[in-house]
């Protein structure tokens, strides 16, 4: 059952259903007066999207701080965070495109996050050591069917034989399509629902409900 | 099988008086059941102890009063109820030959007589229990009177009488008591005598488990008959000179008249209101014994091995290393036979990875002449080539450093394409990331292409917060989402590529270049719906199945996934070789993934593990 709201929560849900319906009236319809007022709902939106980014940022900052500052394990990174995370911060404010930023890019964050995904081959291949397992028939399935594509997903695969471009694009063209039509669908009517549930004010994430 | 109220004498179910003090058994409190001898109450439909159905109570009523009514013989009833008893006792009823059955003692009856005085006692006390074969046997040994004749004792209808009879004597001792009523039964009838040495000894079955000592029957108080007392943790102190049997809690509350059960089991607990009575609890039926647990299977064995090889694993970031598992000696040199040998298959499966990344470098491109591109590719590549020099493109960035081994050569092709005809380009990023893969390409490019400048040809305008609103933005107002460029920071204004957009109908094309289902619907639903933009999409071949619908609805304009179409397209397109060069490392590593699917089920039927026979 809920609780019975207060005025703060009958002007909250009431700004929130006027801009949902001000958003989508200007998404619908071309009107000039109707622009301007999405224009600003939207500035609005931005900022506060800029200033998520930021408090994310000061969050992350507070609790490695309470962390050295308790002297807990693993200290020693969260000081080695702060002290990257400011450093990148005050490069990337007072000097936006210097080259001590572009170097930081280039040489730290570039090779770590490629490194990272690079390790994804290792786990794949160890998974693959116990997936192709042909325990039963959907195992055999699921076999051929990964080394058929792979095979197919070649660069140099019409070398190998013509027709294995010609079935890549099929599969691609008529059952890829059709599954992902109709996850797609599920998707846009999950969105649907959804925006309508805030729209009416059934769900109010803005009250904590 | 009735137990007697009074002297706790075992009676036949249709008996209507005790054979062994005479009183009437009607009301009676408990019964003994037939299967397993335990005592049960009244009121209770199967037995505690072994859930034998009991015959309920106004059956016993109904075949007592036909039994009463129809002429049965001495014999026949005596031949029913030595079956009765020899059902209890676990015996072959030998009902044909009387004359073979063993004799009771007489001191179980004696018993009977001989501790009739010591009824009060134990009645009050109620520490014993009705007497298995043992212990009555054992305890008329020792209150026998040494002038009683026990063959020769009988037990038969006419003992309540007798019984009534010796109330009225009122015997100085228990002796002269039991003297007196064994002279009265020294002439029984032939059959009937022998039968009841026989019933006498088999009235008495094996005492029920968990008892304790049983008491011996005792005689009945002619006068008054003590009511009893529960104990109910509540000790009653024998008579000095002979101390009566203990009984159980259980037995004793057996051994009480209903009528005088409840208050005095509730006795300690008087000035507790609501109490349970204990015969409900105790009358429950016992659960039946629970079925051991089988030992593991096979596949369970070998799913708990997986498990320990898993959990053994060391950690990355362990300073303790790995959790050495505890098996037992026999299986530790196997594990450990086996484990060594996962160790080892797994760094050469790891091995083969590094060597099928690093292998291009020294195989000279063996499989870039068999790269032909495809149609599709071709007509992405026609569709970029289109775009003329008077078209401003809007080149997106969304894709991390952790794609951009998949997705540098492509937008590399792509904007050496567009940049060998002039088209001037302007580049921006929903991500943050995504501005220093802009920057990479365009120095890359610069690299290539000195001539290309920064603010004439091309611009970079930073990094576009908000996702989906920011893309509003975007579309609504161009200007509002960027009012500077990222490089230099100069307004847009001012910067000869970028001076004349001021909405995004100012735009001519867009290319994507995501690595995001996500990213790329964002772009899909907001920006190009009722813009007339043409939208081409190079993204990573992980998301290139999500964007084939909108690719076939005409939303897309041109679709390309990176993995497998970037070196055909750098073919199509006439772009500097970059993804050509590592189709070695993707033919080895598919020849890696056959080999490991090979030599997984290899050794996984070898083993003959569990679950290979699913």
């Amino acid at each position: 059952m809920r609780r019975t709201l207060s005025p703060t929560g009958w002007l909250a849900i009431s700004a929130a259903i006027l801009c949902g319906v001000l958003a989508f009236v200007d998404y619908v319809i071309p009107n000039p007066q109707i622009d301007a007022v999405g224009v600003i709902l939207l500035d609005g939106v931005a900022i506060l999207a800029a200033f998520a980014l930021l408090l994310g940022v000061l969050n992350i900052l507070a609790a490695h701080a309470r962390r050295v500052l308790s002297g807990d394990h693993g200290r020693g990174l969260s000081f080695l965070l702060i002290v990257s995370l400011c450093l990148t911060l005050a490069l990337g404010v007072l000097w936006p495109s210097s080259q001590g930023t572009k170097w930081i890019f280039n040489h730290i964050y570039f090779p770590l996050q490629s490194t990272m995904a690079a390790l994804l081959a290792f786990f794949i291949v160890n998974a693959a050591t116990r997936i192709f397992r042909l325990r039963n028939v959907e195992a055999l399935l699921l076999l051929v069917t990964s080394l058929f594509l792979l095979l197919a997903q070649l660069p140099f695969s019409s070398g190998i034989s013509p027709y294995l471009p010609l079935i890549r694009d099929w599969v691609m063209t008529i059952p890829v399509t059709a599954a992902m039509r109709g996850m797609i669908l599920g998707i846009a009517l999950g969105i649907i629902s959804t925006s309508l549930r805030i729209l009416l004010a059934v769900d109010r994430p803005y009250l904590g409900e | 099988m009735i137990v007697c109220p009074v002297c706790n004498h075992r009676n036949r179910a249709d008996a209507q008086s005790c054979a062994s003090c005479g009183a009437p058994l009607t009301g009676f409190v408990y019964r003994a059941c037939p299967s397993c001898g335990a005592l049960n109450g009244a009121e209770q439909v199967f037995c505690h102890r072994c859930l034998t159905e009991l015959t309920p109570i106004e059956e016993l009523a109904e075949e007592a009063q036909v039994q009463a009514e129809a002429p049965v013989s001495e014999e026949g009833r005596e031949a029913v109820f030595e079956a009765e008893c020899a059902a209890l006792a676990g015996e072959p009823a030998d009902v044909s030959e009387p004359s073979a059955r063993e004799e009771p003692t007489r001191a179980g009856e004696g018993a009977l007589i001989e501790v009739a005085p010591e009824l009060d006692t134990a009645a009050q006390g109620l520490e014993g229990a009705p007497s298995g074969d043992e212990e009555r046997e054992s305890q008329p040994a020792e209150v026998a009177p040494p002038e009683a004749d026990v063959s020769e004792q009988t037990e038969d209808p006419t003992v309540a009488s007798e019984w009534e009879a010796a109330e009225a004597l009122e015997p100085e001792t228990g002796e002269a008591r039991g003297a007196q009523v064994g002279a009265e039964s020294e002439a029984p009838q032939a059959g009937a005598g022998e039968a009841q040495d026989r019933r006498g000894e088999e009235i008495e079955p094996a005492a029920p488990e968990g008892l304790g000592e049983a008491a011996a029957p005792e005689a009945p108080e002619p006068e008054q008959p003590q009511a009893p007392q529960m104990p109910g943790g509540i000790e009653v102190e024998p008579p000095p000179d002979e101390a009566p049997e203990e009984l159980t809690d259980q037995d004793a509350l057996w051994l009480m008249p209903q009528e005088q059960r409840m208050p005095d089991v509730l006795a300690p607990l008087a000035e507790i209101e609501d109490a349970i009575p204990v015969e409900t609890v105790v009358a429950l039926p016992h659960r039946a014994r629970p079925t051991l647990p089988m030992g593991p299977s096979d596949a369970d064995r070998h799913d708990a091995e997986l498990y320990q090889d898993i959990a053994g694993a060391p950690a990355s970031l362990s300073s303790q290393g790995p959790i050495q598992p505890r098996w037992p000696a026999a299986q530790a040199g196997r594990v450990q036979k086996r484990r060594l040998g996962s160790e080892v298959a797994r760094t050469l499966l790891w091995l083969g990875v590094l060597l099928s990344g690093l292998a291009p470098i020294v195989t000279g491109n063996l499989t870039a002449r068999w790269v032909q591109p495809r149609e599709a590719i071709t007509l992405a590549s026609d569709a970029v080539a289109a775009i003329s020099a008077e078209d401003t493109v809007l080149i997106s960035f969304d894709y991390s450093p952790a794609y951009a081994g998949e997705l540098d050569p492509l937008a590399l092709a792509v904007l050496r394409q567009l940049a060998d005809r002039s088209v001037p380009m302007v580049a921006l990023s929903t991500q943050p990331s995504g501005i220093g893969s802009a920057e990479r390409a365009f120095e890359a490019l610069a690299r290539q292409m000195p001539e290309y400048a920064y603010g004439y040809d091309y611009a970079i305008l930073g990094f576009l917060p908000g996702q989906e609103v920011g893309l509003r933005l975007l579309k609504v107002s161009f200007g509002d989402a960027f009012s500077t460029d990222h490089v230099l920071g100069q307004r847009l204004g001012e910067l000869p590529v970028t001076q004349n957009l001021t909405t995004l109908e100012d735009i001519d094309h867009i290319i994507l270049l995501a690595e995001d289902g996500a990213v790329a619907r964002r772009w899909i639903e907001q920006v190009q719906p009722g813009s007339g933009i043409d939208l081409h999409a190079f993204v990573s071949s992980r998301i290139e199945p999500l964007l084939q619908p909108y690719h076939q609805s005409g939303q897309i304009k041109t679709l390309v996934g990176a993995a497998n179409g970037s070196a055909e397209y750098e073919i199509a397109s006439g772009a500097a070789p970059n993804a050509l060069r590592w189709t070695d490392g993707a033919a080895l590593f598919f020849v890696l993934w056959v080999i490991v699917a090979i030599a997984t089920n290899v050794v996984y039927m070898s083993r003959g593990e569990p679950g290979a026979r699913e």
